[in-house]
């Protein structure tokens, strides 16, 4: 019967239900316990993990969301969004943003790899000290769902000293009263381990992740969060300016900077033959 | 804290919605050996037909004569090249460079290209006017502008002329654009959504080329600075 082969087909969602006078939301009525008392912060944190933040949590992940917020179009990973919208239109822009930033090797979606390490780490330190052997025993039980095995997610800093947007989150994290959740303390321990031993310092991939985990975030939840967060701050700026400007060396780059450096010019068999 | 529960009087507006219980295919028949507009795929088309066959049996319902087909495959092999400096190859370096995985870089450079595509085919939409009715004057910003683009169509009429098939959209000394779009709407591609497919195609394997070549996080391979952004700040407005 048809009315059966619906049913088969069902699948089930925690998500959302729309109704007549208000609307189901994670569990919660839209209008009568959402509306008025979150944030598009927490709103994002209840999308993707069905849990709605305390008060504190939203303002740390606020803070999160803020403290992320590098939009320079130069970016190599912003650039895309930005030639695509040179086109003329935001949504497709935002479209390529994310599909640029999901597994990555670099950008938002590295919090992802730098979680899982420090799920792998905080298990392993429950057996042993934290040190350098510890750190690389996480990254073997990590390596196998990597593209670059053998980078420490989360740790190096290209280009300058510091990643300046860890030190701006660690001084929120301390106003927020978070510097003793417990993923935040192994990574402030895991990064004075590091740099003493290996000179490497914390990126913000993973400040980002320990904070993600400590809001009660899976490590792949931290990925979509991270990516929702720079869409919002970073990408869509960037998407809204160019498809107003247009810019024509976006659509298509002048000659004078273009390089060409494959196969010289040569005739095909047929065209030799013919 | 806890969730308010639903009452049994709430209802969803859509429940009572009357709609079909089953999705539409139109093309594709695949609950036995798979069938495209009827055909056998397996044992019928593959064997006796090339893919532009199929793509033109896919798009208009119908196998194609042998000089429509061979038509459209000289349009395809003239759109074809897509350089890195071209915007949809662009978005794809620039997706490989990020070592993004081959999907997403596929991914980028489609959407690139099918914004750039619908740019293109938005801009010929006076050109798609006129070849659905020649009787009026064809509009005269779509005809060629420049010597090089002119050896360039020249070269496209040859092609198709030296394949015995001749297009009365050559005879309006066309823009390299109008001149691909009339060739494809000679040979039944109508719709814009046709004409895009087939852009697509011809055009995806270099995008996917260029951002192959590319050194994943070989940054210094990149010009950053091209184009460059200059940082002016407005005014502060704020609420606070």
């Amino acid at each position: 019967m048809a009315g059966d082969g619906i049913l088969e087909s069902t699948i089930v969602t925690k998500v959302a239900r729309e109704e007549y006078d208000d609307h189901r939301y994670r569990g919660y009525s839209l209008f009568h316990e959402l509306l008025g008392s979150e944030t598009i912060a927490s709103l994002l944190g209840l999308a993707i993990s069905g849990r709605r933040l305390g008060p504190d949590e939203t303002k740390m992940l606020d803070d999160l969301a803020v403290a992320v917020c590098v939009a320079d179009p130069h970016i190599w990973l912003l650039k895309p969004t930005r030639i695509v919208a040179a086109l003329g239109n935001t949504l497709p822009a935002l479209a390529v943003g994310a599909v640029c930033m999901e597994d990555a090797t670099l950008g938002p979606w590295t919090s992802v790899a730098a979680a899982r390490l420090f799920v792998e780490l905080s298990a392993i330190v429950e057996r042993r000290r934290l040190d350098v052997a510890a750190v690389d025993a996480a990254l073997d039980r990590i390596a196998s769902n990597q593209s670059n095995k053998r980078v420490l997610p989360g740790f190096g800093v290209p280009l300058r000293e510091t990643d300046e947007r860890v030190v701006a989150l660690r001084a929120r994290v301390r106003s927020n009263g978070r510097e003793h959740c417990p993923y935040w303390k192994l990574f402030e321990r895991t990064a004075t381990l590091l740099e003493n031993e290996r000179g490497l310092r914390p990126n913000i991939a993973s400040a980002f992740a320990a904070v993600g985990l400590d809001l009660g975030f899976d490590p792949k939840q931290i990925g979509s969060l991270g990516a929702s967060v720079a869409l919002l701050g970073c990408f869509l700026p960037n998407a809204v300016e160019e498809a107003e400007l247009q810019s024509a060396t976006l659509r298509k780059i002048p000659r004078r900077f273009v390089r060409y450096r494959g196969q010289p010019p040569r005739v095909s068999p047929r065209h030799q033959g013919a | 804290m806890e969730t308010s529960k639903p009452t049994s009087s709430r209802r969803s507006y859509a429940e009572g919605f009357e709609c079909v219980e089953t999705l539409d295919s139109w093309v594709v028949d695949d609950s036995g050996p798979p069938r495209i507009h009827g055909y056998d795929v397996e044992s019928d088309l593959a064997p006796n037909y090339g893919f532009v066959d199929l793509l033109l049996l896919s798009l208009t319902g119908e196998l194609p004569d042998d000089g429509a087909s061979r038509a459209v495959e000289i349009v395809m092999s003239f759109l074809a090249p897509v350089s890195s400096s071209d915007g949809p190859a662009h978005v794809a370096v620039l997706a490989s460079l990020c070592a993004a995985p081959y999907q997403r870089v596929v991914e980028a450079g489609a959407i690139g290209l099918a914004e750039a595509i619908g740019c293109d085919i938005d801009d010929v939409a006076e050109v798609l006017r006129w070849l659905d009715d020649p009787t009026t004057p064809f509009p005269e910003r779509h005809r060629v502008a420049s010597a090089d683009e002119g050896a360039s169509v020249q070269r496209l009429h040859a092609c198709l002329q030296a394949q015995g098939t001749d297009v009365p959209v050559f005879a309006q000394n066309p823009s390299r654009l109008a001149a691909c779009v009339g060739v494809l709407h000679h040979a039944g591609l109508i719709r814009p959504i046709q004409i895009a497919t087939v852009f697509i195609v011809a055009q995806l394997p270099a995008v996917a080329a260029e951002a192959a070549a590319v050194r994943p996080l070989g940054f210094r391979d990149y010009p950053l600075w091209v184009p460059k952004f200059r940082y002016a700040e407005e005014g502060k407005s704020s609420g606070r």
